[in-house]
């Protein structure tokens, strides 16, 4: 009789581990085994070979669409990415109003610079600036809408806000520390050859905006329209090189904040009276915003996005050592007189 | 009998089981969330045509990718195919794959070893559609 546990197997288990079958049924029943055993282990050896390929299959793919994403990144504003990643896209679909703050820069006599420089020196020199103008925005979480040739488009309060006063800070410390950072790109440039310097206005405005996907249904930007935007681009017009100027709305935000000074007051197209247009202070107050740590003084710069830091083990000692520095130095000042 | 139709999913393939034109198709891809309860109803209903007697079945497996899982679940089913031949039903299998998928016809031939009573036929996937 057959064991009921197993129909493959059509010996009776028991009969043969009580020793009370006979020898010729006792070989067949090894022989069977052994033929099953064989089977098994071809089968076995079958899937975890079908596995291995499969999850080999699997990696090819995943390289793909690392590569996908990795060029989709390039396309689409960071904020808008990680929500396409995440899939929440769905919230990104229809158009609304929100309160953002408009960033527009130019590049100062860019004209002139294209005409100095040969095609590849200038295809360098704008990579470069574009590099670095977007890591700042990146890291300061703004959406980069678009360039516009040597005009750089970015907004804060959308997809991601963390509020308009925030928004607003993040907008203004992400302008000077681009101004910032081309003074030494300028340096940088200077000692490689370039000779003509680029010099960069930006305009901040905020202020409500339509914001959202908007084009045809094969071909969508994530953009913001209205007034604001206009104005943004206004106001960099009248921004002295090197600068960066604030519309009267994003001043009364981040006046707490940062430290201004008012520059000229302007007739605006859209605007009933003069609004006065403010400079931050690029030796801006060491201002706090959310995680964020910035201070920008002679002998002094410090951005801290304590969120972010991975060693923090070694942050402290460079922090420690700094403290150190600066008490050494005053004790050094302090004592001088009597050396 | 009747005929048993599964319409495919993204997970798992179209399966039409005619009893009457004594032929089994699987097409698509295979990568179901429970296999067992997937292919369950499938292999008692093909169990149960096979055991009548005279039962003819022509078997086309055109999958394009299926997982390990379904791959077992592949393997009972060739098993069944293999008992049934063995009681006397006539039994084809014909096993469609690409040219350049050199794992699913290294598994269809590597299966075929194993059965005894009935054969697994290699086509080319691209040439039958």
């Amino acid at each position: 009789m057959a064991d009921s546990l197993n129909p493959h197997f059509p010996y009776n288990f028991d009969d043969i581990l009580a020793g009370s079958s006979d020898p010729a049924t006792l070989r067949d029943a090894y022989q069977h085994l052994l033929k099953q055993h064989k089977r098994q282990t071809r089968q076995l050896n079958r899937l975890v070979k079908m596995a291995d390929a499969n999850a080999a299959k699997l990696a090819t793919s995943n390289a793909a669409l690392e590569q996908l994403c990795d060029n989709l990144s390039r396309f689409v504003p960071q904020p808008v990415y990680h929500r396409l990643l995440e899939g929440r896209a769905q919230n990104l679909q229809a158009a609304k109003r929100a309160k953002l703050t408009l960033f527009f820069s130019d590049i100062v006599e860019f004209t002139a610079l294209t005409e100095q420089l040969e095609p590849e020196q200038l295809a360098s020199l704008m990579n470069a600036y574009f590099t670095e103008m977007t890591k700042i925005c990146h890291r300061w979480g703004g959406t980069l809408d678009q360039f516009i040739g040597d005009a750089l488009v970015i907004f804060f309060g959308d997809p991601d806000s963390k509020g308009s006063t925030e928004d607003a800070c993040a907008a203004t410390l992400m302008g000077l520390e681009m101004q910032q950072r081309l003074t030494a790109l300028r340096t940088e440039w200077a000692a490689s050859g370039i000779r003509m310097p680029m010099h960069v206005r930006i305009g901040i405005s905020t202020g409500f905006c339509t914001v959202g996907n908007i084009g045809s249904q094969n071909r969508l930007h994530y953009t913001a329209l209205g007034n604001v935007v206009n104005e943004a681009a206004r106001i960099q017009a009248l921004c002295p090189p090197d600068g960066v100027l604030l519309s009267e709305d994003t001043y009364q935000l981040i006046c707490q904040r940062i430290s201004c000074q008012p520059y000229i007051a302007t007739t605006l197209q859209g605007r009933q009276r003069k609004v006065q247009l403010y400079h931050p202070h690029d030796n801006a107050d060491t201002t706090q915003t959310s995680d964020l740590i910035v201070g920008n003084e002679n002998g002094f710069k410090l951005y801290l996005d304590a969120t972010n830091v991975t060693d923090r083990d070694r942050i402290t000692r460079l922090l420690t050592s700094a403290l150190d520095a600066i008490q050494i130095t005053d004790h050094t000042q302090t004592k001088a007189p009597d050396g | 009998m009747e005929k048993l139709t599964l319409a495919a999913t993204a997970r798992t393939p179209e399966i039409i089981f005619d009893p009457a034109a004594g032929k089994l198709l699987l097409d698509g891809e295979s990568y179901p969330e429970d296999v067992s309860r997937f292919y369950q109803p499938v292999m008692e209903a093909v169990n149960a045509y096979l055991t009548e007697a005279g039962a003819t079945l022509t078997v086309e497996i055109k999958l394009i990718y299926f997982n390990s899982s379904s791959a077992r679940a592949l393997t009972e089913l060739c098993d069944l195919f293999d008992a049934r031949a063995a009681d006397g039903a006539n039994i084809q299998i014909i096993w469609f794959c690409d040219d350049d998928d050199d794992i699913t016809r290294e598994f269809a031939e590597d299966l075929d070893i194993d059965l005894e009573h009935v054969q697994i036929t290699i086509a080319k996937l691209s040439e039958h559609g």
